[in-house]
């Protein structure tokens, strides 16, 4: 977390939100799908996989490859974990944007 | 269950772009979607998704190769280990080994030679420093419709372009005479070049004495380095006197300087160099030409030049109406002589494209012959060695490390093979070929950058033709099957087959080439040539000489039987013109003669009449050959009339077909006709039988004393035709040499198969022989293996050789027997002869050997 690794982008931040959700079963695929079911939003399977790089590459996921099993043709895949460091920065955000809604004038009627 | 799959293409795209390690997991993704979608959106979307998805992920994060090894490979420990093992192994297997390097380097030293003489003969001009900037001037002129360019222009023009002509920085004239030259008290013909003086600073020759470029006083001349050592020998040459001859007056000069022979191949030949002021002086400008080469500069290139010489043009078609220029183009001097044969009175010759053909295909295939080899041999002796290898699979050799193994024991031999070939072909091939061709070359390794880059080409060349397949072959076996014992070379056996097969019929056909040239040269040699050519002298006429003059003095000696004249004469020289009969037209070769000069040469009549004695050559009759009659279907009672040089002939008289020009070439239509006395260049003089050679001299005298400034020239019929057997002679030995070889490549070839055949099947032998197998058994055996290679050989070798000699001696030969059964049966018998011995010494070792021994080993 040194840098400019400390900011996170607005995708970044949804597939990290994501990855903690699905805690373990979080894989590519299954991110997308969530997001689709979450927000309607369809990513294309190349940006969920740039993103998930990029986050592990900060520091703020793991990953592991799974077992083998029966579907997708025996082809193992690769499951993402959050890390301490990931739900602490998740938490920032968080706070963070509370901090600034806070500031929000109610609106005047 | 849905049996939809994602596109096949797609899915196969991405195994190959993606990097091994992400491919998984991508994969996996992609595919999981896939039939996702199948099921939300139908086969159609899906496919179209999937294809998107892996475009989209069609990039360099996914693509690029990781490298996670955290140790580093010692390349060169390995190398060195590669090296050791290599060497061992040589020595190991010496025998086949041999073979190998005595076959690779025999090949490479028969291409070293095609190459150092292709190179030599297409590669000229290329020395000077200024060579890229030295163009010869070639006006094109527009005669007959056809455009004709020429290599000289007349000395005013010359002198115009170097005073007009911007970009121009030199202008350098050379024209080149016989002249006779006396010093010593000997006399000699020999070739003097008139030049500018500036000559030595646009062309490179290497100053040996005195000072090269002192011709550009009048009165000395500059020699080159050979011709001081005939003149002088070892004496210091500078400041001896020559006397040459010059427009019949006699001349002395003094020599100013000798330059030595060029750093390259120059089609320009220098000898005795003299300013060109000597050639002008005394000559009208307007009718005398020189080759003209210009020096151009930086700023200017050819094409600006070329567009420059307009006012050059436009000064010439002004002062000559009849010799009009079209342009004026530039010859490169790099192309100069290769372009020749389009260039009128250019310099330098064309390459010579049938000794071009037939020495690269020697070459290729002797390198095909041994190449194949080497495979053949390295396969089998690499089956020997299949436990190393799988060893080395099993403690983690990749097949890539294996390969490279391979190639590096390859390269020592064939570098070894080079060394050897290089040191064949500068100590026997170079000087046996020299003599042969009558060529002058040497293998100068150290200075040669062309043949440094051949020989570099030919290692890589060699070393991946000859190695690749075994590599890859060998390194292909799995461990586990190498150490169950069951690796079966058998399978490949069509491969070893089929390249023994390939070089035994390459043998036949070269063996065929080889008896066909021997017979065919000795069956020329007593030909009957078409005419009488025994105790005929011929005699030059000199320029300055006139035919009955010389008739006259050589009538009043006791041993002229008989004296006619001719321009040009049957054997050497000789014309070609365009003649027109009414519709038909075509180029025949005419000879202009005396009435009796058919008569004399023992031109055979065959009907109709010769020419009458003492007819005044107004007379407009010819006599034709056969070939003329039948060219044009012409006979005696069915004649039409003859045109040429815008005159009409009548055919009088028919003669049998006679050999004007060497057994090379097949006799086309030819024609005597009547020519004036003052057209005569030759005069042909018939002696008492068996005096022709001692009347040489005699002959010679008498011309040298009515002219004594040109050389005599005198040749004897009968040895009219000596050169061209000579040359035949020579590429005889070339087919001969071949076929010797190609036999030697494939009987060790053969050699290397039997034996790697029979020390492997070694147990075999030992246990047939224990069990009571005769030795005409244990050799029936091996035979059987090769027959059918050898009976196929011979066969397809036979008949394609039909094909191909036949296509060989057509170019070769005017006229040859074609391949009839003996030369091929010879061929056969030859091969099979070779082959049987070769098998032989092999199943003697067999027959000896004791089977406790062999089935005692290991």
């Amino acid at each position: 977390m040194k840098g400019k690794g400390n900011y996170i982008g607005e995708l970044e931040e949804l597939v990290l939100l994501v990855v903690g959700i699905l805690n373990e079963e979080a894989y590519a695929v299954a991110v997308l799908k969530e997001i689709k079911d979450q927000t309607g939003r369809e990513v294309n399977i190349s940006a969920i996989h740039a993103v998930l790089n990029r986050l592990e590459e900060k520091g703020w996921l793991t990953s592991n490859m799974g077992g083998a099993s029966q579907v997708r043709g025996g082809r193992r895949k690769r499951y993402y974990h959050l890390t301490s460091a990931g739900r602490e920065m998740l938490e920032q955000v968080r706070s963070l944007r509370e901090r600034l809604y806070n500031q929000l004038p109610a609106p005047s009627l | 269950m849905n049996k939809k799959k994602p596109p096949k293409w797609a899915d196969r795209f991405l195994a190959w772009y993606c990097n091994p390690k992400l491919l998984e997991q991508i994969q996996g993704d992609v595919h999981e979607l896939f039939y996702w979608r199948l099921e939300e959106k139908g086969a159609e979307r899906a496919n179209r998704a999937f294809v998107w998805d892996v475009i989209r992920l069609f990039k360099w994060s996914n693509i690029k190769r990781t490298k996670r090894k955290t140790q580093k490979i010692n390349n060169i420990a390995m190398f060195k280990n590669y090296f050791k093992i290599g060497l061992r192994n040589l020595w190991k297997q010496r025998m086949p080994s041999a073979i190998n390097i005595i076959g690779l380097s025999l090949a490479i030293g028969c291409c070293i030679v095609s190459f150092k003489w292709i190179e030599f003969n297409t590669v000229k001009d290329n020395f000077h420093d200024k060579s890229d900037d030295i163009y010869l001037v070639t006006p094109v002129r527009i005669v007959d419709g056809y455009r004709n360019r020429y290599g000289r222009v007349r000395l005013d023009v010359g002198d115009k372009i170097a005073s007009e002509v911007p970009g121009v920085d030199e202008v350098v004239r050379l024209r080149q005479s016989e002249v006779k030259i006396q010093a010593n008290d000997n006399t000699f013909g020999n070739l003097v070049s008139f030049a500018d003086p500036n000559f030595f600073q646009v062309f490179n020759f290497p100053e040996v004495h005195g000072d090269v470029s002192s011709f550009r006083d009048l009165s000395t001349v500059v020699i080159s380095e050979s011709f001081a050592e005939t003149m002088f020998g070892t004496e210091y040459p500078i400041g001896k006197i020559l006397r040459i001859t010059l427009d019949g007056e006699v001349l002395n000069f003094e020599i100013g300087g000798v330059f030595g022979k060029p750093g390259g191949n120059s089609s320009i030949r220098l000898e005795l160099m003299l300013n060109f002021e000597i050639f002008r002086r005394g000559k009208d400008q307007r009718n005398s030409t020189a080759n003209t080469f210009v020096l151009i500069n930086e700023q200017a290139n050819r094409l600006i030049t070329e567009t420059n010489m307009a006012s050059i043009v436009a000064y010439q078609n002004a002062s000559d109406e009849r010799n009009p220029y079209e342009e004026i183009k530039l010859e490169p001097l790099t192309t100069m002589a290769s372009n020749s044969d389009q260039i009128y009175g250019g310099l330098g010759n064309t390459v010579p494209m049938a000794p071009v053909v037939v020495l690269t295909c020697i070459g290729i295939f002797m390198l095909v012959l041994s190449i194949s080899n080497y495979v053949n041999i390295s396969t089998m002796m690499a089956m020997k060695r299949v436990k190393e290898i799988g060893v080395r699979k099993v403690i983690g050799g990749q097949r890539r490390q294996l390969i490279m193994q391979f190639m590096v024991e390859n390269l020592i031999l064939c570098v070894l093979a080079m060394v050897i070939g290089a040191l064949l072909a500068s100590a026997f091939f170079l000087p046996w070929f020299n003599d042969i061709s009558g060529s002058t070359l040497t293998l100068d390794i150290g200075r040669h950058k062309n043949l440094w880059l051949f020989l570099g080409a030919l290692l890589l060349f060699v070393t991946f033709a000859s190695g690749a397949y075994p590599a890859f072959y060998i390194s292909s076996f799995k461990p586990v099957v190498i150490f169950r014992g069951m690796q079966k070379s058998r399978s490949k056996r069509w491969l070893t087959s089929s390249l023994l097969t390939f070089q035994m019929i390459l043998a036949i056909i070269t063996i065929v080439a080889g008896v066909m040239f021997v017979h065919t040269n000795r069956v020329n040699e007593s030909r009957d040539w078409g005419y009488d050519q025994y105790s005929k002298l011929v005699v030059r006429v000199p320029d300055k000489v006139t035919y009955p003059t010389l008739k006259n003095e050589l009538e009043k000696l006791a041993d002229v039987k008989d004296i006619a004249g001719s321009r040009g004469f049957i054997g050497l020289f000789f014309d070609r013109r365009k003649v027109v009969l009414e519709d038909q037209e075509d180029y025949v070769v005419i000879f202009p003669v005396t009435d009796n000069y058919a008569d004399l040469m023992g031109v055979r009549l065959k009907e109709g009449q010769s020419f009458d004695e003492g007819v005044n050559t107004q007379h407009r009759s010819i006599l034709a050959n056969e070939a003329f009659m039948n060219r044009f279907g012409l006979s005696l009672d069915n004649l039409k009339p003859v045109t040429f040089d815008s005159t009409t002939y009548t055919v009088v008289g028919v003669v049998e077909n006679f050999h004007y020009s060497s057994f090379s070439d097949i006799i086309r239509p030819a024609l005597f006709k009547l020519t004036p006395e003052d057209d005569i260049t030759h005069v042909t003089v018939e002696v008492r039988e068996g005096a022709a050679l001692a009347m040489m001299e005699t002959l010679r005298d008498i011309v040298e004393r009515l002219e004594p400034e040109e050389p005599a020239e005198v040749f004897v019929q009968e040895a009219i035709f000596d050169h061209h057997f000579e040359e035949m002679n020579g590429i005889r030995n070339i087919m001969l040499f071949t076929a010797t070889l190609s036999i030697l490549l494939s009987a060790m070839g053969l050699f290397g198969l039997v034996s790697i055949n029979i020390s492997s099947r070694i147990k075999d032998f030992g246990i047939k022989k224990v069990l009571g197998a005769t030795a005409r058994h244990l050799s029936n055996d091996v035979y059987k293996k090769f027959a059918v290679i050898l009976a196929i050989a011979v066969v397809v070798g036979g008949s394609l050789s039909v094909f191909i000699i036949e296509m060989l001696l057509d170019s070769a030969y005017g006229y040859h027997e074609s391949i009839g059964i003996i030369p091929l049966l010879l061929a056969a018998i030859i091969l099979l002869f070779i082959a049987f011995i070769t098998i032989n010494t092999q199943i003697h070792q067999v027959r000896k050997m004791n089977p406790a021994e062999t089935l005692r080993v290991e």
